[in-house]
């Protein structure tokens, strides 16, 4: 086999990996937006998810109780952007500043009070599944076959939220609340109801998200591990027009760019490895550009 | 070596070259093996970086300055309210206008104090504002959302600086990674003998006063709010909205690129690598706080200097870490502005006011 | 024949912040009939029926339906009830289907999953029963006003109410679609059901009414039998006084042509035409309306004036000068002045302070300021003199703009605009929301321009306005004028026709 030709499969499998945490956000974020409440505090709730999960799976030795002890985190953090931002009606970008400070400050603190006399903070991680049989096929197996349980875990989400918005009748209620919450109100539909369990859900897939990258990705936190993924998420929610299949083709792009970054760097290209690390960040705002540009050709100068 | 095992192999390689180096942007690249044990001294220097500037509390504030600096360049921006979320590219701005500050002290040389001192503070803003321009123009010409691209911009910013600092424009023959000194007539001078407080400090009193009376008494100022007021009523008076949304930008990064470089000029005289500690982000809190108004905005911004004060007292004697800042000023944003919210909502609700 | 109460209310009260909205208010409706609240507007009626509907909570009174106490704390009670509710601004979906507008918010036959087949055919049953019809796959935004009404009123059956509430139902129709409206209206009355009807419109009252309820001020005036009472009454107990129905207009003498549009048309980017060859002329001294049926290319019309929004082919002269490629400034600056329909919106800024929202087109002039500076001093003296010239009530200049009255708030926009001395004044919907005293002042003041040999061309939904003040009127329909009439000798049926695209 070819070196080029194992680079490329090397480049596909870590575009998936890379794509899950993005994922696990930007349908979280999905959800919120979709009943008219822009979330910008994924980062902060990816943050929290990535410390909690990862303190959870050190304390307990099991991924899985960090994963859970992750989940937890998440539903409170959502519940407390969901009180501010539609209890209170508080102003949905400062909340987010809010939380997002929040985040960092304490995942960076707890990180640094409980983590520094441990001489284990090397945490058990997820292992990936190998799937007889599957797992060997050539090219397919590495690609899709050979990941953690999370991995599909996403995708089977991803199933679940499309099938949610677009099969059931609170799909169509959720989705009608985010063109217009007041003609909801008028046929008796709970708007703060749905708007608060959107929230909570979106809190608990953005914080597995972040779980995801210090039990499956890395094993170990450290400060600001998130690094703007949470943005990209809510970058892929715009990108992917708010349609689950299209957040999830973002998803995967943005995965991709941030694979490719690594790839960059391990493969020894001679570029400084700060320029490979912008990859993912260049590519986001290029991307952004580009739907903008597009929707402006329908746009009227108004 | 079948298909799974080389997958596997680079993913090993990734984890154990790769993945550090994407996580420790901010440590230099020889460190990457020692990363582990390092990054929680990592955190603990950057705490001793703190602690150069917070030796006394009673004078601890005036160097904190760029909080305010920051506060002004948020009320030139959202007393404007042109786009209130722009907030994200002060960062940004402050980073690339300390970085091309920082040059201008280095490598200009030979002018007298007071000249070299302007142009370093003129260079800085003009790297602020063009480094705020990109979002600007982004937003201005394809309706581009400031929020995501801003905060993708201060990632860059960051990475760039760094790269400079790291490598082409690495003190020569330094042993850690950091520029060379300003020229000593790019140095703010002390104003209050024995004590750290520089004249940067009256550069933003300046700056503020200034930013108040264009914001408030100029036919400028008047479009700005009006523009940030009522963007179609504005259109509808002829106004161009898109250049006065440029204006702002160029105004608020120049500024906060001023705001970077006085850092540099007046305390730290140097660049080393993660070296904003975030000033940038603490303004966009300072502007919720402040509720837009330049007063409101520097008294915000000396409350968060004085919580950055504290923290960085509480970190030396009680060893309380840092982070804490963040917390407490994340809670702050929340519990004010979540209860004002709610006093309103109970002012609506029972007709009294509270 | 004594019909059976359906719903009563006693002594409903309801304060808002400085506004007593409703004044004990006592209504009685009965079974199978159409019973109209006539009021101006602020009168109160919205507040009520808002109170109906369960969206807001009144502080004192009681609602009695079918007999019992009820409470209604939401609209979902009030649907359980059997409450339907009309609002002006229809409350559905635009970017869902008919159907899925239908269904909105009620549990499915087969939970959690949409079930669509069975609601089709119930729904089906109901346009059988009352004969009329909407395209049930469409999605909302690409049908008719009307027809969108229409799926309003399915909504409201398929959920069973027995009494429908329609607020000011026809202000989006035109006369024939309002008479499509009525005859379902009466079916559904023949059906047994109740029907408030909310109106300001004398004229479509009398047609309908079985009773009228008149309100003002948050008051009931009184309660009488359509049979029993004449249009000169309703309107004296709406308004308290008698009102003059014509203005003194003095004979028109227009000069040179001012405004001149020739063959203009506008595309938006979806390849919809938004205005279609549209030629008119409007000379000095005198007052052009422009009727018709919201949404029918009159907002489009004055923004291609003003030139907030680019015409794709023909030309727009003023003073013979063209302005296709101009900008809003360099057009202000050649003498037209545009009146906005929302002036809250578009024509102030409600943060700014009076003197602030004055000064607008003169900020960057001398006194107003020098080198850019502003002059405090001398904007505070200058916004004195128009509050006092345009009879502003406010304690000062430098109240907020928001704290004044909708009538006020107009006064401050005609204010600015007029002593620009403008030559061309655009003005669209400028007595929207105002009483009837502040809506006779502000005719006066476009009477006052007139004279004064300003082209003015109202744009109004409201025909009672344009065909008073116009001296000559066009309507139009579609982006399109379907013809230019003499206000003074056309019927208004004659207008209506033109107004629903049948006549020309």
């Amino acid at each position: 086999m070819g070196i080029n030709e194992s680079l490329v499969i090397t480049w596909a499998m870590m575009s998936v990996r890379m794509t899950t945490p993005i994922l696990f956000a930007a349908l979280g974020g999905l959800l919120t937006s979709r009943t008219g409440v822009f979330n910008l505090a994924l980062e902060g709730m990816m943050l929290s998810g990535a410390f909690f999960g990862y303190y959870g799976a050190l304390t307990s030795g099991s991924p899985w109780m960090g994963l859970l002890v992750a989940l937890l985190i998440g539903i409170l953090l959502g519940l407390l952007f969901a009180y501010f931002s539609v209890t209170l009606n508080v102003n949905q970008v400062i909340t987010s500043i809010g939380i997002n400070t929040v985040a960092l400050g304490l995942t960076s603190y707890f990180s640094r009070v409980l983590l520094t006399d441990s001489d284990v903070i090397v945490a058990p991680t997820f292992k990936d599944i190998v799937i007889p049989g599957l797992s060997d096929l050539p090219i397919i197996g590495p690609i899709v076959f050979s990941h953690s349980i999370l991995v599909y875990l996403s995708i089977l989400i991803l199933i679940i939220v499309n099938w949610f918005l677009f099969k059931t009748t609170n799909g169509l209620n959720l989705r009608a609340i985010g063109e217009d919450a007041t003609a909801c109100k008028t046929v008796g539909i709970n708007v703060a109801l749905y708007r608060y369990l959107a929230i909570i859900a979106c809190g608990a897939l953005a914080s597995i998200g972040g779980a995801y990258i210090t039990t499956v990705a890395v094993n170990r936190f450290l400060e600001n591990i998130v690094e703007g993924r949470g943005w990209i998420a809510f970058a892929a929610i715009i990108f992917g027009r708010n349609m689950p299949l299209g957040v999830f083709g973002a998803c995967l792009l943005f995965g991709a760019a941030t694979a490719l970054q690594m790839l960059l760097q391990v493969q020894g290209f001679k570029i400084p490895y700060r320029f490979a690390l912008m990859i993912p960040y260049v590519v986001t705002m290029l991307t952004i550009a580009l739907i903008a540009k597009k929707e402006q050709i329908g746009k009227v100068d108004a | 070596m079948g298909w799974n095992q080389s997958g596997y192999e680079a993913l090993m390689q990734l984890k154990d070259e790769g993945f550090e180096v994407s996580y420790q942007e901010n440590v230099d690249q020889s460190q990457v093996k020692d990363v582990l044990r390092n990054y929680a001294a990592d955190g603990y220097n950057l705490v001793i970086g703190h602690d150069l500037f917070f030796t006394d509390p009673v004078i601890e504030v005036a160097p904190e300055f760029p909080d305010t600096m920051f506060g002004i360049s948020g009320g030139a921006k959202s007393a404007s309210n042109v786009a209130s979320v722009t907030g994200t590219n002060w960062e940004s701005a402050y980073l690339t206008g300390a970085f091309a500050g920082a040059l201008a002290g280095i490598y200009i040389t030979g002018l007298p104090p007071q000249l070299h001192v302007i142009v370093v503070l003129l260079v800085s803003f003009l790297a602020g504002a063009l480094w705020a321009l990109i979002a600007g123009v982004l937003k201005v010409s394809l309706g581009v959302s400031e929020i995501i691209n801003t905060i993708m911009l201060v990632y860059v910013a960051n990475l760039l600086v760094d790269h400079f600092i790291d490598g082409p424009l690495a003190e020569p023959g330094g042993v850690i990674s950091q520029t060379a000194a300003i020229a000593d007539s790019a140095r703010l001078p002390i104003i209050v003998n024995g004590t750290r407080l520089h004249f940067g400090f009256i550069i933003a009193l300046l700056i503020t006063v200034l930013v108040y009376f264009i914001i408030w008494r100029t036919s400028l100022g008047y479009q700005l709010r009006m523009a940030g007021l009522n963007p179609e009523a504005a259109r509808f008076a002829g106004m161009n909205n898109k250049a006065l949304v440029l204006i702002s930008v160029l105004i608020s990064g120049g500024i906060a690129g001023i705001g970077g470089s006085i850092e540099t000029m007046g305390s730290l005289y140097r660049l080393t690598p993660g070296f904003s500690g975030g000033y940038g982000f603490d303004a966009i809190g300072a502007v919720v706080l402040g509720k837009s108004t330049p007063l409101g905005l520097t008294i915000a911004s000396l409350l968060f200097s004085v919580i950055r004060v504290g923290a960085g007292a509480m970190q030396r004697n009680l060893g309380v870490p840092f982070p804490l800042v963040n917390v407490i000023q994340g809670l702050i944003i929340i519990f004010i502005v979540g209860g004002s919210y709610l006093s309103r909502k109970l002012e609506i609700l029972t007709g009294r006011r509270y | 024949m004594q019909k059976e109460c359906l719903l009563e209310t006693r002594n409903i009260t309801k304060k808002f912040p400085g506004v007593l909205a409703n004044d004990k208010i006592c209504i009685e409706i009965k079974k199978g009939e159409i019973h109209t609240l006539l009021g101006e507007n602020g009168a109160g009626k919205s507040t009520l029926m808002n109170i109906l509907y369960g969206l807001y909570q009144p502080q004192e009174g009681q609602i009695f339906f079918d007999g019992r106490e009820v409470k209604i704390e939401s609209p979902h009670k009030a649907l359980e009830l059997g409450i339907g509710m009309i609002h002006q601004h229809f409350m559905l979906i635009p970017n869902l289907t008919v159907l899925e507008n239908v269904i909105l918010g009620l549990p499915s036959a087969k939970p959690p999953l949409l079930e669509l087949d069975k609601v089709r055919s119930d729904v089906k049953a109901i346009f059988d029963k009352y004969k009329f019809e909407v395209d049930l796959d469409a999605k909302v935004r690409d049908i008719s006003v009307g027809a969108q009404q229409r799926v309003e009123i399915v909504k409201a059956l398929y959920r069973k109410v027995q009494l429908l509430i329609l607020d000011e139902p026809t202000a989006v129709l035109t006369p024939q679609e309002s008479t499509e409206l009525f005859k379902i209206l009466r079916s559904l009355k023949e059906d047994g059901n109740s029907i408030i009807f909310i109106s300001h419109k004398i004229e479509e009252v009398m047609e309908i009414s079985d009773r009228i309820t008149i309100l003002r001020d948050g008051k009931v005036v009184k309660t009488v039998m359509k049979t029993e009472t004449t249009r000169e009454d309703l309107a004296r107990l709406m308004v308290g006084r008698p009102i003059a129905m014509k203005l003194e207009k003095p004979e028109a003498k227009p000069g040179e042509v001012l405004l001149e549009l020739i063959d203009v048309n506008m595309i938006d980017a979806k390849g919809k035409q938004l205005l279609s060859d549209i030629s008119l002329q409007v000379r000095a001294g005198e007052i052009v309306g422009v009727a018709g049926v919201d949404g029918n290319g009159q907002d489009e019309l004055a923004f291609a004036l003003s030139g907030l929004r680019k015409i794709s082919s023909g030309s727009i002269k003023i003073k013979g000068q063209e302005i296709k490629e101009k900008n809003p400034k360099e057009i202000i600056n050649m003498g037209l002045s545009h009146i906005p329909a929302d002036r809250i919106k578009h024509g102030m800024v409600k943060e700014f302070t009076i003197a602030e929202n004055l000064i607008v087109h003169k900020h960057n002039q001398k006194p107003i300021s020098n080198w850019g500076v502003l002059n405090l001093r001398n904007i505070a003296y200058y916004a004195k003199k128009l509050i006092s010239g345009y009879d502003i009530r406010t304690p000062g200049p430098s109240v907020l703009a928001a704290n004044l009255s909708g009538g006020n708030q107009q006064k401050v926009v005609l204010a600015k605009e007029f002593d620009r001395t403008p030559e061309i004044l655009v003005v669209v919907q400028p007595t929207r929301g105002l009483d009837i005293g502040a809506r006779e002042y502000v005719h006066e003041e476009l009477l006052r321009q007139r004279r004064r040999g300003v082209a003015i061309l109202l744009i109004s939904t409201d025909l009672e306005e344009v065909r008073a003040l116009s001296d000559r009127l066009a309507v139009m329909y579609k982006g399109t004028i379907v013809g230019i009439v003499d206000p003074a000798d056309t019927k208004v049926e004659k207008i209506g026709l033109m107004m629903a695209g049948i006549a020309s």
